[in-house]
């Protein structure tokens, strides 16, 4: 008979790493764009880069932020 | 005894000397000390390796990467671990590191074979591993062996140390606690767990027999201890010899010393019962008087006040066998209450302790407290009896010195001890901190300092608002995330990936270049840090992927950066574009434009560039060529002249070999090289 007031086990599921999530979304949009087409425009890939980097730092910081 | 560990069998030359680690130096170093080191190490004047290496970073870029490679593997001028091997939590022995090297400088003359053949570069960088091979064997290396442990080297089961949480290069050093003999008590079980950690209470076990007895050798004059089982009949036939064997036999069975004595049938076999007769006899009485507890303990004159057991000693008279006498309740130490098998009557107890004889539970006297277990206090009885009045509660608030030593003992055993009533009553009754015995009274509580509200007590007593600010508790340790092999993996990915796409360059089933390479790569990247998004962690991913996307990136504005990497053959067939142009980033390129068609008295424009490398044009000999060669670092060849050097510009004009009909086409040749050498010549 297993006892009904079995202690449940530590939770160990992996938080979804939203920094990881974006910063890959934004590698798989740019490498994409470079795999097709012409080469695209330095002036606008470098903000891209920036900007998306950026942004998923900011969004995993309020995600710790929001979980915490 | 803990075994000791395995040691390596020693060399059968002699003791080994010490191992001379390959470190960087701080003294005459120039760029980061790693050819000073490497002098030092080998004793050698390290201009030969800063010479080596230049010959070796002019030659070919291996000079490079092997002095990044020495830098990572040797040791800080400090001794400390290296880059690498902090990396990596393993120490590297220098041979290990000199092997590393060694394999380095050989995958850079592999390199160097790969991309040019045999060629100056090759030549200068085989030649001079070939010296450095050469130099080590003489110097005594087994390079067969040494090529052979190499696997074993790079897999980390020879030639190097893992890290431990104790290793001492990445830890800071802690001192071991056993290094403190009288911290873990007297009694404690594991005192006797090594050789180092011997039993503490065998040094002042030893003492005893030399304080009791009178020996002539002067040994016990520190201790008058006027004992009757000593100075009895059989004390004159012991010798210190003897005395320290006993000690030894009583330090074995770890029991007090006051049982020990009455066990030991040498001290004990003659004992002068007639003069402790009356005492015994005062002793099985339910309330001893104080006078008889002084004089008993005046006879021991040098028995000490009562304190914790594990504290050292701190008067040099002062009698250890009383320390040993007061029970240790700890766990291989029998309970004072317990009858003793070996005392067979009140006849032989050891007359100078009757209180402490007195509460044996088999005998008639009654295991009460009163007088007699508030003993006499033995440095004081002698100069100052006590008063005989029994002793008054003290005031609320306020502590007696025997409840201090009672709460010191529970400090030193647990609270189990100091609740134990019968071993309260043998604890002190020789010790003499009962106040009945003559302790002055003391209302405003004793001139002590008061003990630390830390474990034993489980804080009893509120904190004070004086009290230094109590540290925070340290914050608990992190638990340690498991490893993730997504970073690795995907790593690994991306470089296939990579690597098969410049293999379709290079074979030419496809026009991809760096971008479309890495744009791969970063797809690649992406995808693992999806994964690593909900299984693993990402952060090596997200900065090898930040790395890829800005050379990406930056590739696609500096013209500068290699977008070809290899051998290519460009051969332009039939009518053209004008003008064609043709880049290579690194490697060798040929633009064949033999049979390219050309209108007469056109005029028709190729560009045609290499960063690193060496590029070919062939032109027509029908066609007028007007040549436009340079070159920041090489030579620029233009049919059969040369030009060499840094910043060369080379122009010229070559007529058409074979006479044509009509005007003569024009070929406008722009070639570049960067660090290279561009040669035009014509078609056979």
């Amino acid at each position: 008979m297993r006892p009904e007031s079995r202690p449940e086990r530590p939770r160990r599921a992996h938080r979804t790493d939203w920094m990881s999530l974006l910063c890959g979304l934004l590698f798989i949009g740019m490498g994409i764009r470079y795999l097709t087409g012409p080469d695209p425009d330095a002036v606008i890939m470098a903000p891209v880069l920036v900007g998306g980097l950026g942004f998923a730092a900011f969004v995993a910081i309020l995600a710790k932020a929001i979980r915490r | 005894m803990t075994e000791a560990p395995p040691t390596p069998a020693p060399d059968p030359a002699g003791t080994p000397e010490p191992e001379k680690a390959l470190s960087r130096s701080r003294d005459g170093r120039v760029i980061t000390g790693v050819c000073a080191g490497l002098g030092r190490f080998t004793g050698m004047d390290p201009v030969l390796f800063r010479v080596g290496f230049a010959v070796l970073v002019l030659a070919s870029g291996i000079g490079i990467m092997l002095y990044v490679a020495a830098f990572l593997l040797m040791r800080r001028p400090d001794g400390g671990p290296g880059h690498l091997e902090q990396w990596t939590r393993r120490l590297f022995d220098a041979e290990t590191v000199l092997a590393l090297l060694a394999a380095v400088f050989a995958f850079g003359l592999i390199i160097n074979v790969a991309s040019g053949g045999i060629n100056r570069g090759t030549i200068v960088v085989g030649t001079l591993l070939a010296i450095v091979l050469m130099a080590a064997h003489a110097r005594g290396v087994d390079l067969l062996t040494m090529a052979k442990s190499m696997p074993e080297r790079a897999t980390g089961r020879r030639g190097m140390t893992r890290a431990t949480p104790n290793f001492a290069p990445f830890t800071p050093f802690t001192r071991p606690a056993a290094q403190e003999p009288y911290v873990p008590g007297p009694y404690g079980a594991a005192a006797g767990a090594s050789g180092a950690g011997a039993p503490p209470a065998e040094t002042p076990l030893q003492e005893t027999p030399l304080q009791e007895t009178p020996a002539p050798q002067g040994a016990a004059e520190q201790a008058p201890a006027p004992d009757a089982a000593a100075t009895g009949p059989a004390a004159p036939g012991t010798t210190v010899d003897r005395a320290v064997d006993r000690a030894a036999d009583r330090a074995a069975d770890d029991t007090a010393i006051h049982d020990t004595i009455i066990q030991d049938p040498v001290a004990t076999k003659d004992t002068a019962a007639k003069d402790t007769a009356a005492k015994d006899t005062a002793a099985k009485g339910t309330a001893v008087d104080d006078t008889l507890v002084q004089e008993a303990v005046a006879e021991d004159a040098a028995a000490p006040a009562g304190r914790a057991v594990g504290d050292p000693p701190t008067r040099p008279f002062e009698s250890v066998a009383r320390l040993a006498a007061e029970p240790a309740p700890g766990p291989n130490t029998p309970d004072p209450n317990t009858p003793c098998p070996h005392i067979p009557g009140p006849n032989t107890r050891d007359s100078r302790t009757p209180a402490q004889n007195t509460p044996a539970p088999n005998t008639s006297a009654p295991n009460t407290p009163g007088p007699e277990v508030y003993g006499a206090p033995a440095g004081w009885a002698p100069g100052a009896p006590g008063p005989s009045v029994s002793a008054p509660p003290a005031g609320d608030g306020y502590r007696r010195l025997s409840d201090l030593a009672r709460e010191a003992r529970a400090g030193a055993y647990g609270r189990s001890g100091a609740q134990d009533p019968g071993h309260g009553m043998r604890g002190y009754g020789a010790g003499g901190h009962g106040y009945g015995a003559g302790e002055p009274f003391a209302p405003h509580g004793p001139y002590t300092r008061r003990e630390p509200y830390q474990q034993p007590y489980g804080a009893p007593y509120p904190p004070s608002p004086y009290a230094p600010p109590t540290p925070p508790p340290p914050r608990p340790a992190k638990p340690k995330r498991p490893r993730s092999f997504v970073g690795g993996l995907t790593i690994c990915l991306a470089l296939i990936v990579g690597g098969i796409m410049v293999t379709m360059q290079r074979t030419g089933s496809g026009s991809v270049g760096l971008p479309v390479v890495g744009g791969a790569v970063l797809v690649t990247i992406g995808a693992g840090l999806l994964v690593a998004a909900w299984f693993g962690r990402g952060a090596a991913l997200i900065a090898t992927g930040t790395i890829v996307a800005l050379v990406l990136v930056g590739s696609s504005t500096v013209n500068g950066i290699p977008r070809k990497v290899g051998s290519f053959v460009w051969h332009p067939v039939g009518s053209v574009r004008s003008p064609g142009t043709y880049e290579l980033g690194i490697g060798e390129g040929k633009l064949d434009l033999s049979d390219v068609t050309l209108k007469p008295g056109g005029r028709v424009r190729f560009d045609a560039s290499v960063s690193l490398g060496q590029l070919t044009v062939i032109v027509p000999a029908t066609a007028r060529v007007e040549v436009h060669g340079s070159a920041k670092l090489g030579e620029v060849k233009i049919d059969h002249k040369v030009e060499d050097g840094s910043d060369v510009q080379f122009d010229r004009v070559l007529e058409p070999e074979t006479p044509v009909e009509g005007d003569a086409p024009t070929i406008e040749l722009h070639v570049k090289a960067g660090f290279g050498d561009v040669e035009v010549r014509r078609a056979a």
